[in-house]
């Protein structure tokens, strides 16, 4: 077939053209000559059209099984449907770094095409940062991990995808996740041009923030329905297992978040310039280290990738970052002289501080778990791993103090706040999450760690409804509103800070999540005949009976359980064991889920084995208050569409300063 | 504005009080930090090593905490009803006995799989594993998970 030669061509001259447009825009943006950087930024323009081509091209050679390019015959076959063909693109490790450097081209494209004129002395930098990181790219793909590679001799069918990759969730996350890890070079190009061009003002920063933002939530996006993933498909009863793979997608979530406070204090005190670029070079070195990790097989992980040839590559790469970064902050060292100084320990400026502190230090324990088995073999000569016990201990009290600082930072004013006005604005929802901690404790949460974990989330939910409700009395009285009115207006005022709020409420409810299911998950393991039944907690499920059923490749077993609770009937639920047609040892579970009101819990029900004979044998787990995770993710969103929804936000700042300083009594 | 006339009317010292503040604080947190890993990591490392290597310890690793890898010998998993299930696990040097009760994943199944597992040997050479992670070397290309555990 030709066309996907024309793939393979295009992704060469992609190379090719990253190459020429570095090095065109960087003699161009170094001479000031107007037509070198434009010929720069086209390459942008041109390399994003060339692989959305490839992309296009191999999307069509995989719906039109095409087999004579093993990729195809590798991740998919004849009788699979148009929705998992695309998923196909990225089952294996040549499309996904295809995916990575398609979005990369397309984000590239978008960031210099909207910067150019607002941002015209940093775009020509922007754009041949972004080419070097294409460079990098492009040549993996061209040499090394090609998708387009052809069979000596065309196949008649492929080896189809694997079951496990079968889901519809499949279709979503990864590519969410390696959306969000290439999204990284946006800021981190900023930076880089901010540092080369010597234009350190503030003015750079509001381009950064704004792409960091989007990182961050398509990121959190990708972890969140990772999550969700496995939940719903893999049948291991969890969510989150601190393997090394989940580690790498949440690092530079970490250093992102970090990032995302910390700026504003750059914004409003021009201190921390130092750290916050650091933070933004650090976020997409993360970045490629994760893409590398799950690349390269350096650590073990139970997600079982192949492993190849291009991890040392990626170690190259990431080293170059590493040291062009913290060369550049060398170098523009004395142009990155702090404005402003810390002048209270009780001050906004130390709270975000404090923040960052501890962001990092969850990074950091988490980076030195995952890489810990390579250090030790390296120096002591044996491989000692830690497991999920070493995160909980280490994050847990880490990710506590975060929550609380959660509630008091935003309560405290810039540059000093008095702490008879901090006791004020505390004491009630202090007050109130030692009520809920104590009443829970009362009501049976008789673990310490949880109680302390729910009294937090209280106290902070406390604070939040203070916030909300302060500034709408506020606003009430002064403009003589209703109150919904002076809420409406109290938001859409302030979006970033309300926005920010529910970003906030939406951790709250993760937090609610991960405790309920961290500390009081229960779990049984029953062989059931029909009629018979197992009770877990306050739950009865009951074996109504094993059936088969059919469909184009694949069998399916399935039992129908009824739930009860206390002699509610809660309907039934359907675990599967389905077997595919060319993966017949390995069948593949299908859990059954189902979240039960008004308690929250989730009763998770898998088939682990039927015997000869047809009598299946269950394992059952009540999973309690996990969908508030979920609800998390929709609040998580929506507090973004606020923050970042464009608005005159200049008109607003002067009203915003005036509800802040009724309302903390900053002076 | 009148911050700079706050900033500079403040005498040195004091500012210099208030920058050793904050050092302070940077550095209780990453003390804290530092403990909270130091500690934790020793509570909860977990030798990693070939089933051959295990068995080379003999009696002195029984009843410690260690990550075994082998692979499961064909023909050798036995379901015993109760959601518990029994496999030898084998490597070039060595082969040995593992039990485990918890969720089982999917590649499992499969002839020649890689296993790792979790958990300590008892004193009669059984391993009681109560984790369990299968590998499927080959096939296997993007991010399948085969995670299991039997406690969260």
């Amino acid at each position: 077939m030709v066309l996907s030669d024309i793939g393979y061509l295009a992704i060469l001259l992609a190379f090719v053209l990253a190459i020429f447009g570095a090095i065109v825009g960087g003699v161009g943006a170094w001479k000031q000559s107007r037509t070198l950087i434009l010929t720069g930024q086209r390459s942008v323009y041109a390399n994003a059209f060339l692989l959305t081509l490839a992309s296009g091209l191999l999307f069509y050679a995989l719906v039109t099984h095409d087999f004579s390019l093993s990729y195809v015959v590798e991740t998919s076959s004849r009788d699979m449907s148009v929705g998992y063909l695309l998923t196909s693109f990225w089952g294996g490790q040549a499309g996904s770094l295809l995916l990575w450097a398609w979005m990369l081209t397309v984000f590239s494209a978008v960031a210099v095409f909207r910067s150019r004129k607002r941002y015209a002395e940093l775009v020509p930098y922007v754009a041949v940062t972004l080419l070097c990181v294409q460079i990098f790219f492009t040549f993996m793909l061209g040499f090394l991990s090609n998708p387009f590679e052809r069979l000596p001799v065309a196949a008649t069918d492929g080896k189809g995808l694997n079951p496990l990759l079968m889901d519809p969730g499949m279709r979503i996350h990864p590519p969410t996740l390696l959306t969000g890890y290439q999204s990284f070079a946006i800021p981190f190009a900023f930076a880089v041009a901010a540092l080369i061009s010597g234009r350190l003002g503030t003015e750079w920063l509001g381009a950064i923030r704004r792409w960091m933002l989007l990182s961050w939530t398509i990121q959190s996006m990708g972890l969140l329905l990772g999550m969700w993933w496995a939940y719903h498909v893999l049948g291991w009863g969890g969510y989150w297992g601190w393997d090394p793979v989940e580690n790498a997608a949440l690092m530079p979530w970490l250093a992102a978040t970090a990032f995302l406070h910390s700026t504003m204090v750059q914004e409003r005190r021009g201190m921390l310039k130092v750290w916050n670029l650091s933070l933004v070079m650090l976020s997409f070195a993360l970045s490629i280290f994760g893409t590398f990790v799950v690349r390269s097989g350096v650590l073990s992980s139970v997600h079982a990738f192949a492993l190849s040839s291009i991890g040392p590559f990626f170690f190259v790469f990431l080293g170059l970052i590493v040291i062009v970064s913290a060369g550049l902050i060398y170098f523009r060292l004395p142009n990155l002289q702090t404005e402003g100084q810390f002048d209270s320990v009780v001050s906004r400026e130390s709270g975000f501080l404090v923040n960052n502190l501890l962001i990092i230090g969850v990074t950091a324990a988490t980076f030195w778990g995952s890489i810990f088995p390579l250090i030790s073999e390296v120096f002591r000569g044996e491989k000692i791993t830690v497991g999920p016990p070493f995160y909980q201990q280490v994050n847990g009290p880490l990710l506590l103090a975060l929550l609380v600082l959660m509630g008091i930072g935003p309560l405290l004013a810039w540059r000093r706040s008095t702490l008879s006005t901090l006791y004020r604005n505390l004491r009630w929802p202090v007050l109130f999450g030692l009520v809920i901690g104590a009443v829970l404790f009362l009501l049976g949460v008789r673990n310490l760690s949880a109680a302390l974990g729910y009294g937090a989330v209280a106290f902070v939910a406390g604070t939040i409804w203070r916030e909300f409700y302060q500034g709408t009395r506020v606003r009430a009285r002064n403009a003589d509103e209703s109150w919904p009115v002076a809420l409406g207006g109290l938001i859409s005022r302030n979006q970033r800070r309300y926005g920010g709020y529910f970003v906030h409420i939406a951790m709250l409810l993760i937090a609610i999540g991960v405790i309920g299911s961290s500390f009081f998950q229960q779990q049984t393991s029953a062989t059931l005949r029909k009629g018979q039944s197992v009770t877990i907690g306050s739950y009865t499920l009951t074996n109504k009976g094993v059936y088969q059923a059919s469909q184009p490749g694949v069998r399916i077993l399935y039992s129908d359980l009824d739930v009860r609770r206390g002699g509610r009937d809660l309907g039934s639920l359907y675990p599967t064991k389905k077997i595919y047609r060319n993966w017949d040892n390995q069948p593949v579970t299908g859990v059954a889920v189902r979240s039960v009101l008004p308690s929250m819990d989730d009763v998770y029900v898998i088939i682990s084995d039927i015997s000869n004979s047809g009598v299946p044998t269950y394992r059952v787990f009540i999973n309690p208050s996990v969908s508030f995770i979920w609800y998390g993710a929709i609040f998580l969103l929506f507090g973004v569409a606020l923050a970042a929804w464009p608005r005159g936000s200049r008109r607003a700042t002067r009203e915003q300063v005036r509800v802040r300083e009724v309302v903390t009594g900053e002076a | 504005m009148s911050q700079a006339a706050v900033n500079s009317s403040l005498p040195i010292a004091s500012r210099r009080g208030r920058n050793f503040r904050f050092a302070g604080i940077a550095l209780v947190i990453a003390a804290a930090v530092i403990l909270l890993v130091a500690l934790s990591m020793r509570q909860t490392k977990v030798y990693y090593m070939t089933v051959g290597e295990l068995q080379a310890k003999g009696a002195s690793a029984y009843g410690q905490s260690v990550r075994v890898a082998g692979t499961v010998q064909k023909g050798s998993i036995r379901h015993l009803g109760d959601g518990s299930i029994k496999f030898v696990a084998v490597d070039k040097t060595g082969r040995m006995l593992v039990t485990y009760n918890g969720v089982v994943p999917d590649i499992f199944g499969k002839p020649n799989v890689q296993v790792v597992v979790e958990g300590s040997e008892r004193s009669n050479g059984v391993f009681e594993a109560n984790t369990l992670l299968a590998k499927c070397p080959s096939k296997f290309q993007s991010s399948g998970n085969s995670r299991s555990a039997s406690s969260p």
